[in-house]
């Protein structure tokens, strides 16, 4: 008969044959010393520490000058985040609707119509192609050559950049002369701007029946014969004029006279040549 | 402390701002009177080991109130007020330390007080609370503060890791070697007694 060892009974043989290093308990009786001779180290450094006497004055000026503050409360301290967060929508609000952050197509065209809205019928049309165009156009900081001006002119109407730029001052860069089409109608367009100010000048053919005259609208200013009509809206500053076929506006975000000022300015050149192409 | 006017409509309803405020201030007072004000010896005692100054500590402590006070909203009933106070207490040191240009007069490298480690002495038991208290002001700022918060006031390692803002890992080593130095300091006054170093067990060489 062959005896099958117990495997419990092994594992425990295996385990007791370890042998117990020598000194062990001494070394785990020295520990045990050790922390009996730190606690009694520390009863006796905290008495030290409890033995420094305390100004009896102390606890009763603390006392009165906790009674003169008013507490902190929680509203309160919420209550700057919060304002700080009011500000900041507040802001992004009114931005919104000053068109800035207007990203998107359909967003810039509500931005058009609610600023259209607020001005008469004929100033929408200068205005919704000033805005659409120019106001939301990210210019290169380079402008493109004269020359690629000219040919998006076309022969016809590339004769009114020297017009235009002979009486903008030089500090204005054209940055846009094109022709374009914007809710089916063509225009000519042409922008200029600084560091700080965006001017257009925009063209557009009159449709039947269409006149500031007829509009009932009266002229703010009249120069060498021409009568000007003036609106403005939110930044934008409008000046316009009409000819027999065209209807041209000075748009920009410059004070009101001085917008008036360059339109003045260039109105009677912009009108002969106009005239010639009206033959 | 007496209340404001009541008006009577606060007896159809509505409590009015001025009662509302009034009762919430009154009821934050007596919950820092019962809270915090209790710790104020041992606030003290810490600002005057910490800081070696009963002048300084006097205004730290009373800084330290007039702090707890101000944010007492902020302290969660419940919770541990003792060790916010301490808290607030080390925030206010080292805010006095910069402005005072005290910077910590003992600023060694970890392995020159490692190196400089001394043998473990008997504490003489006639040593008196000045002898021992000179021998803890010995003790550079750092280590010096965790020794009291552990060994004195008996804080737990995770909360005079938050008291401190330092890690758990070096409230323990801070420990260990000011525990070892405040040892030495004791050493030289054993001395004094006539009590001769003995090396210990297991001691670097």
């Amino acid at each position: 008969m062959t005896h099958t060892p117990d495997p419990n009974n092994r594992l425990k043989e295996a385990c007791n044959s370890v042998d117990v290093p020598a000194g062990l308990s001494a070394s785990i009786l020295g520990r045990i010393r050790e922390e009996q001779d730190q606690l009694q180290t520390n009863a006796r450094l905290r008495r030290a520490v409890q033995s420094e006497p305390v100004p009896p004055f102390l606890e009763a000026r603390i006392r009165s000058q906790i009674r003169s503050i008013q507490p902190g409360r929680r509203w309160f301290t919420m209550l700057v985040p919060a304002t700080a967060a009011a500000a900041i929508f507040a802001g992004l609000l009114i931005a919104y609707q000053l068109g800035h952050l207007r990203l998107s197509v359909t967003s810039q065209e509500s931005y058009i119509a609610s600023v259209s809205n607020r001005v008469g019928t004929l100033m929408r049309v200068g205005l919704g192609d000033h805005i659409h165009c120019a106001y939301f156009r990210k210019f290169p900081k380079n402008p493109p050559p004269i020359e690629q001006f000219v040919a998006k002119m076309g022969p016809q109407y590339a004769g009114l950049i020297p017009i235009i730029r002979s009486h903008v001052p030089d500090s204005y860069t054209l940055s846009l002369a094109h022709q374009c089409k914007y809710h089916g109608r063509k225009f000519v367009h042409l922008s200029l701007m600084d560091n700080s100010h965006l001017l257009s000048v925009v063209l557009t053919r009159k449709a039947d029946g269409e006149s500031f005259n007829t509009e009932g609208i009266l002229p703010a200013l009249v120069q060498s014969g021409i009568p000007m009509y003036q609106s403005n809206v939110q930044r934008f500053q409008m000046t316009a004029f009409e000819t027999r076929d065209y209807l041209v506006y000075f748009v920009s975000d410059l004070p009101k006279q001085k917008n008036a000022d360059l339109m003045l300015a260039m109105a009677p050149e912009m009108k002969d040549y106009l005239k010639k192409l009206e033959l | 402390m007496t209340g404001p006017n009541i008006s009577e409509n606060w007896m159809a309803g509505e409590l009015p701002k001025a009662v509302a405020t009034w009762a919430h201030d009154t009821s934050a007072a007596e919950r820092f009177e019962v809270d915090a004000m209790p710790h104020l010896n041992d606030i003290f005692r810490t600002a005057t080991r910490v800081l070696g100054d009963r002048g300084r500590a006097e205004d730290v402590a009373q800084e330290v109130f007039l702090q707890a006070w101000k944010s007492f909203h902020r302290f969660e009933p419940g919770t541990n007020c003792r060790a916010w106070l301490f808290k607030i207490l080390f925030h206010c040191v080292n805010h006095h330390r910069r402005k005072w240009f005290r910077f910590p007069l003992l600023k060694e490298t970890e392995e020159f007080i490692e190196a400089n480690l001394p043998c473990a002495v008997p504490i003489p038991q006639h040593l008196t609370d000045e002898e021992i208290l000179t021998a803890l002001d010995k003790i550079p700022d750092d280590f010096r503060a965790v020794v009291l918060m552990v060994d004195v006031e008996e804080f737990a390692y995770k909360d005079t890791a938050e008291i401190l803002a330092i890690p758990i890992g070096t409230v323990m080593s801070r420990l260990s070697r000011g525990r070892k130095l405040l040892r030495e300091q004791l050493a030289d006054v054993a001395q004094s007694y006539g009590v001769v170093r003995t090396p210990v067990e297991g001691r670097k060489a």
